[in-house]
């Protein structure tokens, strides 16, 4: 992976909306809604949620974007998105789920009411919803564990349910704002056919944050650790049932000796992250303005079996970066130019075991760690670029055009084997947007395209002992059938905010549908190795179609 | 030192309340008006209690209250109401003026808002209101986290909990033996029977329905997965020696007080990965004199794992409670009553499993309960001060109805239809088919208490306080008992027992009676030293049983005492000290088992051919029925020691509890020997034929049949300590800490010898000895744990943080027995028994006698202890307040963190000890404010 493949494009930011506010808010519960923000970037909308991350900010009154005083909200959201023909088999096929967020931020007072004590904050959601279609995996998150998912090979649909609650102080020493934050989420899946999932999700995370204000210019540090943790469990209701169950370690390759066939299995996942983020912001209300973001999560992680023994690590970086810059040319025109680049890459561990006779009396093994190896790595960089024009028409009408670009790479490869798969992806999006702001109301509208077009692949991974059957078409070709598809997307999204008394209640509507199909050299032209009933998608090129839409009401007080 | 106890309890009694009048001084009446310091209206009903001298009154209508015979001093009277934050004001008698009180809403806006337990008296912790409702519960084992021993442990509502009491793990007669009480009415499901193969714990080896034994905790107290906490305003647990006033316990005492008075519109929902649960509740006046109501509605949806269909559970509880309060004379009259209507389903939804399978679980429990109390106060009279009669009857309809797929893997079984001894023509069931029955119990509860109380001030540093009365309980089944729809098709034909139950309806009722007389002297030596002394007799005795059981002609007497001196200096000191005997009687499953009928091929001629088979068997019916079955006795003694200086307070109580007339079904051996056709005579031709016994030779076969009697032959030895050390709190960052928690060593093992069959064939016939063994075997726990509460309220941001730590130091389980592998008797088929000699030792050593098989040699690491590393759970718990009280919001997860270390268990494998954390949000809303009450 190059850093200098990042190609320079047009793209268009949507102006940011006060609606947006219930997204910044509110995490989203689906890759669909994961994908939706990759391949639509929103600069102002990333922009905001980079400040939210940052807990100093919440006292700091130079770090407000949102011109909106209500600083809190009640959201519903629901979401539903559909895949056809070409997917991910590890996130599924299909997603449907609804939650209710809310965030608050109560400023504390003295006695004497004077008295500024800082900034106490919190948000809370909670969701449930199904992701369907999963296959050839048994776990959730998998983007934090790949390749190291065990599986069964049926699959299905997995509901879900899921917990998330943040709570933070900020607070002002002299011209320094120092934070603090808290976050769970916690989430229980679960598939209600054999065999069945249970698999029990937690983040905890602390984080310390300063900010200091130059002029009315910011600059904000964050720094913080997140443990994560899930257990999964996977077993037959069916009586006397028993299957093979797949520990995973990349490119279809499996662990034989702990594959075996058996009623059920558990397994632990541990990850730990640290993470530290820096954001500059210039005067918000200046002609001119910029903000810059800059962030690092190291990850380590390591998986457990029932035994107890860790047979896998890996140590991810990632590092982003984002920048926007805004100019008032006029009263009526306005332009941002932004920028950003995210890049990931993970090394992954295979540690070796051997058993030993413990005692001899009673014919008792136990094992020891002998040594590990390290042979998987895979990377990938996400970059987009971006020009946005505004024009002013009435007094509180806007109307704004845009256009941008998107560079996507991914490698992933084993040293052992010499195996390797490469994606090479370049996408334009075109947009549109206007709306109008008043005293008693908002509304926005914003239409965007995405032309997604594959530049290069490979895909070179041949399995040389062909006595065992391997899972290098669910585990590797998938991924890369998936992101060798040229198609075209189009967005839509729409809110209407209205402002009473003492709140102000609104609509957001987004609707996305993409159309494509896979480069007619992603075949993949071996035997499948296990086929199964599991949701998979088919070995010769085949459509790559997907339809996302949501909804949300709010009330902003 | 029971006989002594009892002795020493009666004399005390006696000698006390013989004297005590002719000391009798005069006495002054303390009085107050409490009222709501939000809108100054007075509030009605709140409970008003002097807990020093254990004196207790509740408010009338217009929120006023007395205590009519005090000597003179100063008293902190502490008050307490639904909605409003619990008050103690100190107040000198005789007064100038009544004393008004004013109460706070409640609110964590309150600086002395307490989300912990309490202890109120002698080893009594009282969980109220407010520290219910910050543990966020769903049903009251929730709340018993509270307690200082209990272990973190995830709600679920799937399966029946025991109850444990002072021990490592639970048991179930320790289950059985903790009563529950609510509102002065025990709550039972002694009366509850369920006798089917398979089901009851007296099945023999073989099949069993895990779904339905998993679910109905039979014979193990009270299910509290029905009891909502919704409804409840407060909860007393003892774990010591009770009062003599309670009784059918042998573990402690769960004291509920519902929620009652006026209180806002409540609206609580919760959300957790188990359980959904909604409430709704308001209590409010009934006109100017009309007294107040209170009705609540709760609905909980809650599953184990919900992966199961089976696993669904649902509850619904309503519960409404009417007070009033009426002056006749120069007394005044209270009367309450409380109709709570429970209504639970389990039932098996349609998956994936359950549709191709065309199974059927539905268990489905209503219970309507109606408590009626009226409580009398004598203010004129010197004899009495209070005359109480409490009456509750429930009547619960209990179904289980089952439709199950039986599956032979081994093809069509055989299946006995007798009904008579002797022989008797069987069938063969098919492979595969399915068997539909339902277990129906409707037992009928009925409880009468009639109780006064006399409290007599002797002179200024004297106070007898005398309570006594009898109680009256029947229970009686109404039910069906377990009914199979065809006879012909069991649920499980896994081994040769079948029983014809007997309707429970036909079954006589459990009554007993029991007469109390409870009093405790106070002694108060100067100012700062107060010697309590509670001696109490219980003599209880069952009726209704025919003669030849035990428990029809004996009654059981139960001393129990407790004294505790407390002397105050720069620090309040406290020494408790208490002995007490409690006795819980068998439930009615234990007292009428069915007959087990066992059934032995004589004839089994199988054939592929369904016309030629033929079956004959012999049946034997066994009376399991134990006549002389006890009930269990527990013999508890504890010391207890209190520090108080100012915040700081440190409590350590030491225990000893032992009892070895648990019940249990235990398994025995019956020598059977009858005529067998095995083998086919020389020459028998049975082709195109039904094959008869004269086809074959005639054996004589002997073997050894096995059953289940219940027996008391659990043993339970409990001992430990207990401690809580309560920090003061540290006010700049509004933080107070309890550490508490126990070190317990419980020992499970039974009182009676233990059989032994070797399940060999020699020769084609089988084992001819069952061996009786005295090995004593116990599998022995401890554990020493330590759970610290850090909680740090902030009452300016109207929120509270706690942190909760469980460490658990020590944690040890092994098996340990005589180390003796020889039997002490041995059993022949002839029913025989022979004692062991030196001969019989030297055969078993040899391993070519056939004694050899009765020596029971154990590999080392049978005995080896199995100890865990220290390990530690964190759950963090978060509550916050908006609108002025109106709205709280709150979080936890609980297992947030755990530090479980990799260790080499007894069985020498490295393992750990995986936990998963669980997690939830509540939101409770009052919708109105007091002033609108």
């Amino acid at each position: 992976m190059k850093a200098n493949a990042i190609i320079l494009s047009l793209y268009v930011c949507g102006a940011a909306a006060e609606s947006n506010y219930c997204d910044i808010y509110r995490m989203p519960m689906s890759q669909y809604e994961e994908r939706k923000e990759a391949t639509f970037y929103d600069a102002e909308l990333d922009i905001e949620k980079s400040i939210s991350i940052q807990p100093a900010s919440y006292d700091c009154p130079f770090a407000k974007r949102d011109s909106q005083r209500r600083r809190n909200i009640v959201s519903a959201t629901y979401n539903k998105g559909e895949s056809t023909g070409d997917f991910l088999p590890v996130y599924g096929n299909g997603a449907r789920d609804g939650s209710i967020a809310a965030h608050g931020e109560y400023k504390l007072r003295g006695k004497d009411k004077e008295q500024d004590k800082g900034t106490m904050f919190g948000s809370v959601q909670y969701g449930r919803g199904i992701h369907n279609g999963i296959g050839w995996n048994a776990m959730r998150f998998p983007e934090l564990y790949l390749p190291y998912i065990a599986t069964d090979s049926c699959g299905g649909d997995t509901k879900y349910e899921i917990y998330e609650v943040v709570g933070g102080y900020a607070f002002t020493v002299g011209k320094w704002n120092f934070g603090i934050e808290a976050k769970f989420v916690g989430e229980q899946a679960y598939r209600m056919t054999d065999p069945r999932i249970l698999t029990n999700t937690s983040f905890i995370s602390a984080k310390l944050g300063m900010a200091r204000a130059f002029g009315k210019n910011v600059l904000m540090f964050s720094g913080g650790y997140e443990r994560n943790k899930q257990y999964d469990k996977i077993q037959y209701w069916r009586p006397a049932q028993q299957d093979r169950f797949f520990i995973a370690y990349g490119f279809g390759l499996y662990d034989i000796s702990h594959s075996s066939i058996a009623f059920g299995y558990s397994r632990m996942y541990y990850n730990y992250r640290k993470h530290f983020s820096l954001d500059f912001l210039t005067d918000s209300r200046k002609r001119n303005t910029m903000s810059i973001s800059l962030k690092y999560k190291g990850d380590k992680m390591q998986t457990e079996e029932s035994s107890i023994k860790s047979l896998y690590k890996s140590k991810t970086n990632s590092l982003n970066e984002a920048v926007l810059l805004n100019s008032k040319f006029s009263e009526h025109f306005s332009i941002s130019i932004c920028e950003k680049a995210s890049y990931t890459c993970r090394r992954g561990i295979e540690n070796i075991f051997e058993e030993y006779l413990v005692d001899e009396g009673n014919n008792i093994y136990d094992f020891r760690k002998i040594g590990s190896e390290q042979n998987y790595i895979c990377s990938a960089l996400n970059a987009h670029y971006g020009v946005n024009l505004r024009w002013s028409v009435g007094v509180f009408s806007f109307i704004g055009i845009g256009g941008g670009a998107r560079n996507f790479m991914r490698r992933e490869e084993n040293k052992e084997f010499d195996f390797l798969i490469s994606n090479r992806n370049f996408g334009v999006s075109p947009s549109i947007f206007g709306g109008y702001r008043k005293k008693r109301s908002e509304f926005h509208a914003s239409a965007r395209l995405y032309r997604n077009i594959v530049r290069k692949n490979s895909y070179d991974v041949r399995i040389e002992n062909t006595n065992l059957n391997h899972l290098d078409f669910q585990h590797a070709f998938t991924p890369y059938a998936y992101y060798s598809a040229n198609y075209n997307s189009v967005l839509a999204e729409a809110s209407y905010m209205i402002n009473l008394h003492r709140f102000s209640p609104g609509i957001k509507a987004v609707t996305s549908i993409e159309k494509g199909t896979r480069e007619k050299s992603a075949r993949y032209d071996d035997s499948i190795g296990f086929a199964s009933s599991a949701p998979m998608i088919k070995t010769l090129p085949d459509r790559h179609n997907e339809v996302f839409s949501s909804v949300s009401l709010f009330v902003r007080f | 030192m029971p006989r002594i106890a009892f002795i020493i309890s009666l004399l005390i009694t006696g000698h006390i309340i013989g004297c005590a009048k002719s000391f009798a001084t005069e006495s002054y009446e303390l009085k107050g008006v409490v009222y709501s310091a939000e809108d100054k209206l007075a509030v009605p009903f709140a409970f008003v209690d002097i807990n020093e001298i254990g004196l207790h009154s509740v408010c009338d209508n217009d929120g006023r209250f007395s205590f009519p015979k005090l000597a003179e001093g100063e008293y902190i009277v502490s008050i307490s109401s639904l909605g409003y934050s619990q008050k103690n004001v100190s107040i000198k008698v005789p007064q100038e003026h009544t004393a008004k009180i004013f109460l706070n809403t409640e609110s964590i806006a309150l600086e002395e808002l307490q989300v912990m337990a309490k202890r109120t008296a002698i080893d009594k912790l009282t969980i109220d209101r407010t520290a219910i409702e910050y543990i966020q519960p769903t049903s009251i084992n929730d709340v018993f986290l509270l307690l200082p021993e209990n272990l973190y442990s995830k709600s679920t509502s799937g399966g029946f909990t025991q109850i444990s009491s002072r021990q490592v793990g639970s048991d179930a007669n320790s289950s059985l033996g903790m009563a529950v009480s609510a509102d002065g009415a025990p709550q039972t499901n002694d009366g509850m029977r369920t006798q089917l193969i398979g089901i009851t714990e007296n099945s023999s080896d073989g099949g069993s329905d895990g779904e339905v034994a998993r679910r109905t905790g039979m014979n193990k107290g009270i299910d509290t997965r029905s009891i909502s906490t919704d409804h409840i305003g407060s909860i007393d647990i003892v774990r010591g020696i009770s009062s003599a006033k309670h009784g059918n316990l042998s573990s402690g005492m769960i004291s509920i007080k519902s929620k009652q008075g006026v209180s806002p519109l409540t609206l609580r929902a919760k959300a957790d990965l188990n359980n959904k649960l909604f409430y709704i509740g308001k209590g409010f006046r009934v006109g100017e004199k009309g007294g107040t109501l209170h009705l609540g509605l709760d609905y909980l949806h809650s599953v184990d794992d919900i992966r199961d269909e089976m696993d669904k559970y649902q509850r619904l509880t309503f519960q409404s409670f009417y007070n009033l309060h009426k002056s006749v004379g120069h007394s005044t009259l209270d009367l309450s009553a409380k109709i709570n209507q429970t209504i639970t389903l389990n039932k098996m939804r349609e998956d994936e499993l359950t549709k191709e399978y065309n199974e059927l679980y539905e268990a489905n429990y209503k219970k309507t309960a109606l408590t009626l109390k009226s409580e009398f106060t004598f203010k004129q009279l010197s004899w009495i001060d209070k005359f109480t009669f409490t009456a509750n009857q429930d009547f619960v309809f209990d179904r289980i109805t089952r439709h199950k797929m039986v599956l032979s893997s081994s093809g069509p079984r055989s299946m006995p239809i007798a009904t008579e001894e002797g022989e008797h023509e069987g069938i063969y069931l098919p492979a595969k088919y399915y068997s539909d029955y339902y277990l129906d119990n409707k037992p009928f509860n009925l409880f009468m208490l009639a109780d006064a109380e006399s409290n007599i001030q002797i002179n200024k540093r004297n106070l007898l306080k005398v309570n006594y009365g009898a109680d009256y309980r029947r229970t009686k089944n109404f039910g069906d008992g377990a009914v199979i729809e065809d006879a012909t098709r069991p649920p499980f034909p896994y081994d040769n027992t079948y029983m014809r139950p007997r309707p429970n309806y036909e079954i006589p009722a459990i009554i007993s009676g029991a007469a109390f007389v409870q009093t405790e002297y106070i002694v108060n030596t100067s100012e700062k030293q107060i010697l309590k002394l509670s001696p109490g007799v219980r003599f209880t005795k069952m009726f209704g049983l025919s003669s030849d059981y035990y428990l029809s002609k004996h009654g059981m007497t139960e001393p129990r005492i407790n004294c505790s001196y407390s002397f105050t200096g720069k620090a309040r000191h406290s020494i408790r000290i208490g002995y007490g005997e409690e006795n819980k009687l068998p439930t009615m499953d234990y007292l009428y088992p069915e007959k087990v009928y066992k059934d032995y091929y004589v004839l089994n001629a199988y054939t592929n051919e369904e016309q030629f088979r033929h079956l004959i068997t012999t049946t034997k019916i066994y009376e399991t029925a134990n006549k002389n079955l006890k009930a269990n006795k527990n013999s508890k003694a504890e010391i207890g020691y209190d520090l108080t200086i100012k915040d700081f307070m440190l409590s350590a109580t030491l225990f000893y509890e032992k009892s070895t007339t648990g019940f249990e079904y235990m398994k025995i051996y019956v020598p059977f020997t009858y005529d067998r056709y095995l083998y086919l005579k020389e020459g028998a031709d049975i082709s195109g034929r039904i094959p008869q016994k004269d086809d074959y030779e005639k054996v004589e076969y002997s073997l050894f049949t096995t059953m289940s009697n219940v027996e008391n032959s659990k043993k339970t030895v409990k001992k430990g300590v207990e401690y809580r050390i309560i920090l003061p709190k540290a006010k700049p960052i509004n933080t107070g800490v309890e550490i508490n928690g126990a070190y317990y060593h419980t020992r499970y093992g039974t009182s009676l010898e233990q059989y032994y069959y070797p399940d060999v064939t020699i020769a084609d016939k089988r084992y001819p000895y069952v061996g009786v063994y005295d090995i004593d075997p116990e599998n022995v726990y401890c554990r020493f744990n330590s759970n610290i509460w850090i909680n740090t309220h902030i009452p300016s941001y109207r929120l509270i943080f706690t942190n909760f730590f469980q460490f658990v130091w020590h944690n040890t389980s092994q098996y340990e027995d005589r180390h003796w592998k020889y039997p002490k008797e041995y059993i022949d088929f002839k029913g025989a028994r022979h004692s062991i000699s030196q001969k019989d030792i030297a055969r078993m050593d040899d391993n070519t006698d056939i004694m050899y098989y009765l020596k029971k040699s154990n590999l080392p690491i049978k005995y080896a202890i199995d100890s865990k590393p220290i390990s530690m759970i964190w759950n963090v718990k978060a509550t916050k307040e908006f609108a002025s009280s109106m709205v709280r919001l709150s979080f936890y997860a609980n297992k947030l963190l755990d530090i479980s270390p990799v260790y080499v268990s007894g069985g020498r494998k490295t393992t750990r000890e995986w936990t998963a954390p669980d997690f939830g949000l509540e939101l409770s809303l009052n919708l109105n404010s007091n002033k609108k009450r």
